[in-house]
């Protein structure tokens, strides 16, 4: 084997035109950054709805997420089967939105909490549920029982048996989603609440449905998102939720603060920013420790450029 | 530095006899009494929590056999544990850990921790600020040995990686030859980039090649890129610094690449361990070699196994347990040869403890070393997990390593091979 392998040439000379090799790692890095992009989009979705109904910035929406994995990882635990197991991944995570909007977020929201105290009631509960989680579970690292090794070869690009349950519950749900906001009476209370709320109000729309149906919605994707990271990250542990929610923002406010179909393209553009950093052509590629630099950086720039993000108005002067 | 040894000694005795001949009391090695507060910080959660049990069972257990000694030679000297603290293999909860054992339990020695990232940070933050004597069972970081004003605070049983990088770059060229092409992995911490640095340095200069070197971040939602980098170029054979809960991540991220093979993949000792390689599966685990710091193998290794073992009936033996037991040897034979649990004093008597000086004494003839010690002598400690022979850096000179092997869902030493420098 040694010797073997081609000769380098002394110094690498950078290219300006991929090489064949390098074109051939393309469609794999797309493929990878589409799957990592799929759960983001759809946690963020989940946040971006929150905060352009509610206006609170959900800071444990990351701890939803690891809440989703280990309810549905309890499911297989007892035997029973992925499908089952999704389900009431997606239930119970909905349950815990619901539940905590009944005896916390209300509550406090009554009371007339400013933005800030909302967003340090919200830190809290991210601790809360963490350690919560990792009171009862331990801090071990956990794996669904899906084989983590065997790929599908379609065409140049090597798919896990994971990332095809990701993007295939992905397309559905993002699916399901876009109906639901464009299509039913709900969605579209919802959206012209986040517009104007109080144009809605006078308009008849219930402001207490909206609510519970909001964290609903942003629970149940929360927990389909957790379990899906769980699936493609192999092993887990009670902070994948929390390492998870800082990429979940950045997609929010790349694709605009509060706009759901925004967070959509926010998490898939993020993903795909995120895995292509690595390509080779990019000045012999960038190291794969800067990953979350680089899609930071371009976070960074797309706002100097476009401060409103990706699906945002310019703000009119008054 | 034996010159000012012997002239220490010989002070020693002359001013041992005067304090005889006036019959009064003093702090003398031959008459102190003293309590030393032993505190430790290790990983019982987190990524290394594999570990920091049995390492916590080991010291406990050295402090028993300790103070065993000590009672047998007569000699008014008590180790006592104050507490053990989980550092959550992180430095954030390394720093609070030490901060509790050091100010609240009044430790002057702390045993801790494993994870070099956390050592460092306890180092700067809790040991040195307060003055104790910290002992790091398996910290391997370079960083510790150049430590800015530690002075002579921090020591380890674990080898240095400049040793352990060395030694990888050695075990790899008997394997697949010195001019290889060899693809580096590491994770993103100072564990990991030491070692990629040092066996890239050792590798290089033993006239092989470098392909790949892909540093990864540890906490990151996706490996598929990184290890689709580290897989590519076609190399001879990989090396790969990580631990077993990211690897668990890592591992399965390269098999999909397909362009890997775990029989060309060597490691190092913190995946030296059958039930995590176990756990992450065959595809990614079988045949895969590694070098790991080792005690020296023999009937004293076998004995020290049987001896945890008695001690500790149903735990684990995970084979760093001598390492711990290690340091709260060495720190009691040089607060006793010091005469005094003052961590300023315990310091200044670590290296003469340690060998290669003195006489021979083993971790089984712990009354006869600790009767040495209290005549001030100098020991050549031949301790459970090996001979130390302290530098003036606080890093073991002398270490022994083994290559293992992972196959058919077991872990084997394949062989065992010493490695040193000048002191």
């Amino acid at each position: 084997m040694a010797g073997m392998s081609a000769a380098r040439p002394p110094g690498r000379t950078p290219r300006l035109v991929p090489a064949a090799s390098q074109m051939s790692e393309l469609p794999q890095l797309v493929v990878d950054g589409l799957v990592s992009g799929a759960v983001l989009a759809i946690a963020a979705v989940g946040v971006s709805l929150v905060y352009g109904i509610l206006h609170l910035v959900n800071f444990a929406h990351g701890d939803y997420l690891t809440f989703g994995a280990y309810a549905g990882l309890g499911v297989t635990a007892l035997g029973l089967s992925l499908v089952v197991a999704t389900v009431v991944a997606i239930v119970a995570t909905a349950m815990l939105a619901v539940g905590l909007q009944l005896v916390l977020w209300g509550p406090v929201r009554r009371r007339r909490a400013g933005l800030l105290s909302s967003f340090i009631t919200a830190i809290g509960l991210a601790l809360v549920l963490r350690h919560a989680i990792f009171l009862v579970v331990g801090a071990g690292s956990r794996a669904y029982p899906v084989d983590q090794f065997s790929v599908e070869r379609l065409g140049p690009v090597r798919v896990s048996i994971s990332q095809l349950i990701a993007i295939s519950l992905s397309i559905v749900a993002i699916a399901v989603i876009g109906l639901l906001l464009a299509r039913t009476s709900i969605g579209r209370s919802m959206r012209a609440f986040a517009d104007n709320p109080e144009l809605a109000a006078v308009a008849g729309v219930d402001v207490g449905r909206i609510v519970l149906a909001t964290w609903l919605i942003a629970g149940a994707l929360a927990g389909l998102a957790g379990e899906l990271q769980g699936l493609i990250q192999g092993a887990f542990d009670p902070n994948m939720g929390w390492n998870l929610l800082l990429p979940i923002f950045a997609a929010v406010v790349l694709g605009t603060i509060g706009n759901a179909y925004g967070a959509l393209l926010g998490g898939f553009a993020l993903g795909l920013v995120m895995e292509l950093s690595t390509w080779s052509v990019l000045g012999g590629g960038i190291p794969a420790s800067y990953k979350y630099v680089v899609a930071f950086l371009a976070l960074i720039v797309m706002l100097l450029v476009r401060p409103q993000g990706l699906l945002g108005r310019r703000a009119r002067a008054l | 530095m034996a010159r000012g040894n012997r002239l220490v000694r010989v002070l020693a005795v002359v001013s041992a006899l005067a304090v005889a001949a006036c019959g009064g009391a003093s702090s003398s090695p031959g008459t102190a009494k003293f309590t030393l507060k032993v505190g430790m910080v290790l990983p019982f959660t987190g990524d290394l929590a594999t570990y920091g049990p049995s390492l916590d069972k080991s010291a406990r257990m050295a402090v028993t056999m300790v103070n065993d000694a000590l009672k047998k030679d007569g000699i008014d000297v008590t180790a006592q544990v104050v507490g053990s603290e989980d550092d959550q293999t992180t430095p954030a909860a390394g720093v609070e850990a030490a901060t509790k054992v050091v100010k609240t339990e009044g430790a002057q020695v702390v045993v801790g921790s494993m994870s070099s990232g956390v050592t460092l940070a306890i180092a700067q933050s809790v040991a040195i600020p307060n003055n104790v004597l910290l002992v790091t069972p398996t910290s391997s970081d370079p960083a510790l040995t150049t430590l800015k004003g530690k002075n002579q605070l921090v020591w380890r049983i674990y080898p240095s990686d400049l040793l352990q990088g060395a030694a990888l770059a050695q075990a790899m060229g008997d394997t697949f030859g010195k001019n290889a092409t060899i693809n580096v992995g590491a994770r993103n911490d100072a564990f990991g980039t030491a070692l990629a640095q040092e066996f890239e340095r050792a590798w290089r200069a033993g006239g092989g090649k470098i392909g790949q070197e892909v540093i990864y971040n540890t906490n990151q939602a996706s490996f598929d890129a990184d290890a689709l980098k580290l897989a590519s170029g076609n190399p001879t054979a990989w090396v790969i610094a990580d631990f077993p809960p990211t690897f668990a991540k890592m591992g399965p991220a390269l098999v999909r690449t397909g362009q890997w093979a775990p029989a060309k993949t060597l490691m190092t000792e913190a995946m030296d361990n059958n039930d995590a390689l176990n756990q992450i599966g065959a595809p990614a685990t079988d045949g895969l070699r590694g070098t790991a710091g080792s005690a020296p193998a023999g009937a004293s290794a076998d004995a020290f196994e049987a001896a945890f073992k008695a001690a500790n009936p149903g735990a684990k033996f995970t084979s760093f347990e001598g390492t711990s037991f290690d340091a709260v040897v060495l720190a009691s034979l040089a607060a006793v040869k010091a005469g005094s649990a003052d961590p300023s004093k315990i310091k200044l008597q670590m290296r003469a403890v340690s060998g290669p000086s003195g006489d021979k004494f083993g971790w089984q003839q712990l009354p006869d070393a600790f009767k040495a010690a209290q005549q001030g002598k100098s020991i050549n400690y031949q301790g459970a997990w090996g001979q130390m022979a302290f530098d003036k850096n606080g890093d073991p000179t002398a270490a022994t390593y083994v290559l293992w092997q992972h196959q058919a869902g077991q872990t084997t030493n394949l062989k065992t091979f010493p490695f040193g420098r000048p002191r």
